[in-house]
């Protein structure tokens, strides 16, 4: 409803009072200008909310830095003139167009941030929204950032340094005894490399004979040679390098490995007949099928309680002749070759002020 | 190719030591744990009782032979797809 006030009400109320008439008439007659410019009900509740913005906002300022294993994140916003909520989403790339491994972090308000990750060179870029869909362009740092390698001081306590040992430790079975293995990314036989610090050495792979089964120990490397010593206190000289832990499991001279038939119709193979479940088995072995002619068929093998309970088709192949060879592998868990294998805890896992 | 470029008999370790080298001065090392066992819980050590059974030759001979297949493998694959080897 429109307020409004005449000149009885105004004479009625100020009587004998000019200061009075005086002050009601002159907001009688601001009334009056008001309504012809604005209509009968110029008075509306104001809303104090903020309105949604659907347009996303200027482009905020981005700085990354990197040092000591982790990244520092600062975010300048754009200047917001109704004091909406700026959502800002960080991303970052090993390329620079970020094309591929973009890693998307946790969108929100904040305005810094402290990503660890040691030992990484990235890109990154920025955008930003009031809404959460509609977004700026992405404004992109220019150039590359290292966040640096991590100095134990900075570690937290018991965070992992696994990645300053790229060596693998393994162990499959020989005869009586087991055979330790050290090697790198390239495989058994290729060397591999331990970062120290800021240097790094390439180490060469390494066999140990003749290790005991039933037996664990942690593998190092004194600078000339491989030592297995059972303790890991035994590892500390200070110009050893640790390569990791080794848990030699039984020897698995129970080991009966199945004897699997193929079923073949029309060249291809449809079934297969387990003539021999085996035993012992921990895992279930590998079948790999040869043939004089044919090429293409697969198959998995079940394991339960020891011994191959099914044997699931894969691919039916082709081509096959009567008596395609089934050859079972492996059927230890933990090693490549049946018996001897290692479990788990490879090389030269490091913690931290622990 | 690796061949054998030297071997000892380290003490302090127990180990036969059996360095192998490729034509590239990459190294392989062959370890023949041949001093005593060690209990890996408590640490006492126990004679070692296998060592008549040992034979280093065939040992080098079978890891030799290994490592020449997969480097002849790696080599294969360089070439395959055209990279320089270093």
């Amino acid at each position: 409803m429109a307020l409004s006030v005449n000149l009885a009400q105004i004479n009625s109320a100020a009587r004998g009072n000019s200061d009075l008439r005086e002050t009601l008439t002159g907001i009688h007659l601001a009334l009056q200008s008001l309504y012809a410019q604005t209509g009968t009900t110029p008075l509306t509740k104001l809303d104090t909310t903020a309105t949604a913005f659907t347009s996303p906002p200027a482009a905020s300022k981005l700085a990354v830095s990197g040092a000591n294993g982790s990244f520092t994140v600062s975010i300048t916003p754009a200047q917001s003139s109704n004091n909406a909520p700026l959502y800002q989403e960080i991303s970052s790339s090993p390329v620079a167009n970020f094309v591929s491994a973009v890693t998307v972090y946790p969108i929100s308000t904040n305005t810094s941030y402290v990503f660890p990750n040691p030992g990484s060179t990235l890109y990154w870029r920025l955008r930003s929204s009031y809404n959460q869909q509609s977004w700026s362009s992405y404004l992109v740092q220019p150039g590359a950032v290292s966040s640096g390698l991590m100095s134990s001081a900075a570690a937290g306590s018991n965070l992992s340094l696994n990645q300053s040992n790229y060596a693998t430790v393994d162990s499959v079975a020989a005869g009586s005894t087991a055979t330790v293995r050290v090697y790198g990314s390239g495989g058994v036989g290729t060397s591999w490399t331990s970062i120290l610090g800021n240097g790094s050495k390439v180490i060469a792979s390494g066999t140990i004979l003749n290790v005991a089964y039933s037996s664990s120990g942690f593998v190092v490397w004194d600078g000339q040679k491989y030592q297995l010593k059972p303790q890991l206190a035994q590892t500390f000289p200070d110009t050893w390098v640790p390569v990791g832990k080794i848990s030699v499991i039984a020897n698995a001279s129970g080991l009966v490995l199945p004897v699997i038939h193929a079923v073949v119709t029309g060249g291809a193979i449809v079934a297969y007949q387990i003539i021999n479940p085996g035993n012992g088995l921990t895992a279930a072995p590998a079948l790999t099928i040869t043939d004089s002619s044919g090429s293409g068929a697969t198959a998995t093998a079940v394991v339960t309680a020891g011994a191959v309970t099914q044997v699931t088709p894969g691919s039916a192949g082709s081509g096959y002749s009567t008596t395609p060879t089934v050859t079972a592998s492996g059927g230890v868990s933990g090693g490549a070759s049946g018996g001897g294998g290692a479990t788990g805890d490879n090389g030269g896992r490091l913690y931290a002020n622990v | 190719m690796y061949s054998l470029h030297q071997q000892y008999l380290d003490l302090a370790s127990g180990f036969h030591v059996i360095e192998l080298r490729d034509q590239r001065g990459n190294r392989h090392l062959i370890q023949l744990a041949v001093g005593h066992d060690a209990c890996p819980a408590c640490g006492a050590v126990h004679p070692k009782d296998n060592l008549g059974t040992l034979d280093p030759a065939a040992a080098v001979h079978q890891i030799n032979q290994a490592l020449n297949t997969s480097q002849q493998q790696m080599l294969t694959y360089a070439a395959k797809h055209g990279l320089t080897v270093k």
